[in-house]
């Protein structure tokens, strides 16, 4: 997408899947992504400046999780999830909370599975991510920008690895105009529970 | 009314021998789903262990078929012909009164009118001669 998107262009495109509109989903394209993982004593030695990973964890198995949003959801699950957020294994890894996170990556096939990262993650309390995105808080100069590429929805659907590739231009200050300041710690989150945090 | 399997143009469910007792069930008319015999769960869809504890025996118990929409979405767009004269047209997540799951159409009912907790109870809609599909309609609450 190359032209500005405003709230009411989103109104106004088709119900595709209602409460969805057609801009509610991702784009539909070809592309490639690459990312280069050495030791950070090998990338030391190389031309760009590195970006470290300080904490990951994968998708989440058991009988309540559900690949298309929280445990619990699902046709299949039949009971309310007990959360913790902000407490998964890779905040501990990397050693810091949500509120470290400088901005936030996540899948977003479909606009709402940002909403329910968020949540998921412990950046706002179970329902109330809508509330949480409004007024200009994931935006570039926000207090925790987000997909700031554009994502899948606006960038290009790349399962995610273009967002990997922006989390590494912003930490290296590359991003031009879209640079968030002063950014030192980014996390990727996905809403089906994986995680990577990154840092300078 | 039931139509024939040549005039019913919408996808029809593939009968396993692992689901074949739950659309018997339809046929009959009663909404059956698999009780497990060791911790009491009932699941859906059929499957061949318990969910909860992977006990592989159960017994395909009789349901109230009652319940109350848990989610709910609106198609406006048809991705079979068939369904181009239906859209706009709901499908709804009902969340049984025993605990499963399960989508279906919910009918005589505004789209708009939908809510999540709306009291439901099935309906058995009678697609082909050998085909019966689990829907709902509102119900007093």
């Amino acid at each position: 997408m190359r032209e500005p998107i405003g709230v009411e262009d989103h109104q106004r495109s088709r119900y595709v899947c209602e409460p969805l509109h057609l801009l509610d989903y991702c784009l539909i394209n070809d592309g490639a992504a690459c990312v280069i993982v050495t030791t950070a004593e090998r990338a030391r030695d190389l031309k760009q400046a590195p970006v470290y990973i300080s904490g990951m964890q994968g998708l989440p198995g058991g009988s309540e999780e559900f690949i298309w949003a929280y445990p619990g959801l699902g046709v299949l699950q039949q009971s309310v999830f007990d959360y913790e957020a902000g407490l998964q294994p890779v905040y501990r890894m990397a050693g810091v909370t949500p509120k470290d996170i400088d901005a936030l990556f996540t899948y977003d096939a479909f606009s709402i599975v940002a909403w329910i990262a968020l949540e998921r993650f412990g950046f706002c309390k179970l329902g109330e991510a809508a509330s949480f995105t409004q007024n200009g808080r994931i935006e570039v100069g926000g207090e925790l920008p987000m997909n700031t590429h554009g994502g899948l929805l606006s960038e290009a659907h790349i399962m995610g690895w273009n967002h990997q590739v922006e989390i590494v231009r912003q930490l290296r200050g590359q991003c031009g105009l879209r640079q968030v300041k002063d950014a030192e710690v980014i996390q990727w989150a996905n809403a089906y529970g994986d995680s990577i945090i990154y840092h300078k | 009314m039931a139509e024939s399997e040549s005039r019913y143009e919408k996808p029809l469910p593939a009968i396993t021998s692992l689901n074949q007792p739950y659309w018997e069930a339809l046929k009959r008319h009663e909404l059956r789903m698999q009780r497990c015999d060791q911790c009491g769960r009932i699941w859906y869809p059929p499957a061949p262990l318990c969910p909860g504890c992977w006990s592989r025996k159960f017994t395909w118990t009789q349901l109230s078929g009652r319940g109350r929409v848990s989610a709910w979405v609106v198609f406006h767009q048809a991705y079979f012909r068939a369904y181009e004269k239906d859209i706009p047209y709901n499908v709804v997540e009902v969340e049984l009164d025993e605990g499963p799951r399960i989508l279906a159409n919910l009918l005589d009912v505004k789209n708009s009118d939908i809510h999540a907790g709306m009291a439901v109870e099935v309906f058995f809609d009678d697609v082909t001669d050998s085909i019966t599909l689990a829907k709902f309609k509102p119900r007093a609450s």
